[in-house]
């Protein structure tokens, strides 16, 4: 199959890769039908992050439909239309137990203190991840879920990351009525976030980022104010 | 203000909000908001039918962290280890705990001589690196490059000068090696 | 910051920044350019700067393992509390896709480019480099 892989900091390419195989009872194997770039993969692509070897395949928000199932899958069948969250996660551990998904402890051999995720370094448990036609879904009964008739793919491809992570870091904030809220950074994470603090009833939202096209962005995403910020923050009000 | 009890003024009401802004105050009841409380023990709601999961078979000693009692049932198989980077790897994980800079900064290490053996190998092979290619940078042509960049106040601008150096370096190291083995089996030797 | 707060700060500051955080040339470089940080402290320090005593930092950008200079001394001091966590996605959704349904959110706002698999280096680069107004790219593989 075809598969994006990192050659190196500053180098991707796309090669031909062996299509990933059921490894583990609970495994399905899903063809992708879009993937994303996140803000995060740019820490791997700089080569920031521990254990990233070369050959590797990035891509932990990805969608697409279920291809194989392992023996032991009961919720989900060939066909199926999946959106899949980045974190893999066992369901039956310590921390999953309780509701702790992103911190799994039974998917992460080379490291305790981060749970699974799809595609981003072994560091994270050394699994290749969604930017290929392919890839290896383990626990397939836990994380999928199918994606929602009403729902559009585009959408469903942002739930697999961005938009509840921003959600997630609204509710740590535990905003409360009429509060003022600063985000930093107005990629997807933070519009997201800057949203789900008036979701959650805040005062006042300024988003902060050093990017005018991405305040922009901010702007028109219902944000109250927004500042510029290199080294001599201006701001600009709505 | 700060140097009173009173909260900053410049709020709008929540009225105000509400009318503005869709969804304004939807999860304002902390009941609403799914993280909350964080850590909420439901072992049932997760979808496992199982206690413990099954042991997923290992195709290579699987390196692991030694804060992992033992290997965890379902691990990635992604890249395994190989050459100096892969032995580096390999003794990071054995000797040293995650607590341990040296555990870290050795598989940066471990990374960047990775870079430098792969472009060697791939010298190789039929599909050898390409740096034009592979950094993406053709789509400086079609994607705006300069006014993405001029005029606008952006942080990044003034270190940018460093990422051809960084880039460049593993290709520029593999190149340099591959240029003195050359050159020490095609010098002429002094008779 | 402080003038639009009236000089309090912030009740609750987000950090969806991250590793690469960029406006300090030092930090910048000895974290993402030479590596010899887990991640540019730089959005962390100015969140602990702009929330006001007793405020809360909540921390979503993703870092490395390895440590970073973080102005530990003047969280402390200001009595902050930091939360922070990779998000638990599959918690999330019941209530997202009631927002969703309600109007409230439209998440694919905010996608601006949409790149075939084969032209994933270019992709990464625009995405690296902001350029073209990049926010969000959205990549098709050919089995699609």
């Amino acid at each position: 199959m075809r598969a994006m892989v990192y050659r190196g900091p500053y180098k991707v390419r796309v090669e031909e890769k062996d299509e990933p195989r059921i490894e583990h009872p609970n495994d399905a194997i899903v063809r992708v039908a879009l993937a994303a770039v996140c803000g995060s993969d740019l820490h791997l692509y700089h080569g920031m992050m521990p254990d990233t070897r070369v050959g590797m395949t990035f891509g932990h928000e990805f969608i697409g439909i279920v291809d194989q199932v392992g023996p032991s899958v009961q919720n989900l069948k060939p066909g199926d239309r999946v959106m899949v969250p980045f974190n893999i996660y066992c369901g039956s551990c310590y921390f999953c137990a309780r509701g702790l998904y992103s911190n799994c402890h039974n998917v992460n051999p080379n490291a305790t203190a981060v749970g699974g995720i799809y595609g981003y370094s072994h560091t994270c448990g050394g699994y290749d991840g969604g930017q290929a036609e392919y890839v290896r879904v383990p626990f397939a009964d836990v994380g999928p879920a199918i994606i929602p008739d009403w729902m559009d793919q585009d959408d469903a491809l942002l739930l697999t990351d961005a938009l509840p992570t921003g959600y997630f870091g609204a509710q740590l904030g535990d905003i409360t009525e009429g509060d003022t809220v600063i985000v930093f950074g107005a990629g997807p994470v933070g519009l997201f976030a800057a949203k789900s603090a008036w979701l959650m009833g805040a005062g006042r939202v300024i988003v902060i980022d050093h990017l005018e096209y991405r305040l922009a962005k901010a702007r028109s995403f219902a944000t109250r104010k927004h500042t510029t910020s290199p080294n001599t923050p201006t701001s600009s009000w709505k | 203000m700060p140097y009173t009890a009173n909260k900053p003024s410049g709020t709008p009401s929540s009225v105000e909000l509400r009318a503005r802004i869709q969804g304004w105050g939807a999860d304002l009841d902390p009941k609403d908001r799914p993280s909350v409380p964080r850590e909420r023990f439901d072992p049932n709601s997760t979808g496992a039918h199982w206690d413990f999961p099954d042991q997923q078979p290992e195709p290579w000693p699987r390196e692991r962290s030694i804060e992992h009692q033992h290997l965890t049932p379902v691990f990635g198989t992604s890249t395994p280890p190989k050459g100096m980077s892969g032995a580096m790897r390999q003794y990071a994980y054995r000797r040293f705990s995650e607590a341990r800079a040296a555990h870290w900064l050795l598989l940066m290490a471990a990374d960047r001589v990775d870079a430098i053996e792969a472009h060697l190998r791939s010298v190789l092979t039929l599909h050898p690196d390409n740096p034009i290619t592979e950094t993406g940078v053709l789509s400086e042509f079609s994607h705006h490059p300069v006014s993405s960049r001029i005029g606008k106040k952006r942080a990044d601008l003034h270190h940018n000068w460093l990422d051809p150096i960084i880039v460049g370096a593993p290709w520029a190291l593999a190149v340099g090696f591959i240029w003195f083995i050359a050159r020490t089996i095609l010098k002429p030797q002094h008779r | 910051m402080k003038r639009t707060t009236d000089f309090l700060g912030a009740d609750v500051v987000i950090d969806a920044v991250g590793a690469e955080a960029d406006g300090n040339f030092l930090q910048h470089v000895t974290a993402a350019k030479l590596k010899l940080q887990g991640g540019s402290p730089i959005a962390l320090n100015w969140a602990i700067d702009s929330v006001r005593k007793g405020g809360t930092v909540s921390v979503v950008g993703a870092y490395g393992p390895l440590f970073s200079a973080v102005k530990f001394g003047d969280a402390m001091n200001k009595g902050l509390t930091l939360r922070m966590n990779q998000c638990p996605v599959k918690r999330q959704w019941p209530r997202l896709f009631q927002h969703i349904q309600n109007g409230y959110l439209k998440p694919s706002d905010v996608v601006t480019h949409r790149i075939p698999l084969e032209h994933i280096a270019e992709a990464y680069h625009i995405f690296s480099a902001k350029l073209d107004d990049c926010i969000k790219p959205v990549i098709v593989p050919n089995a699609a």
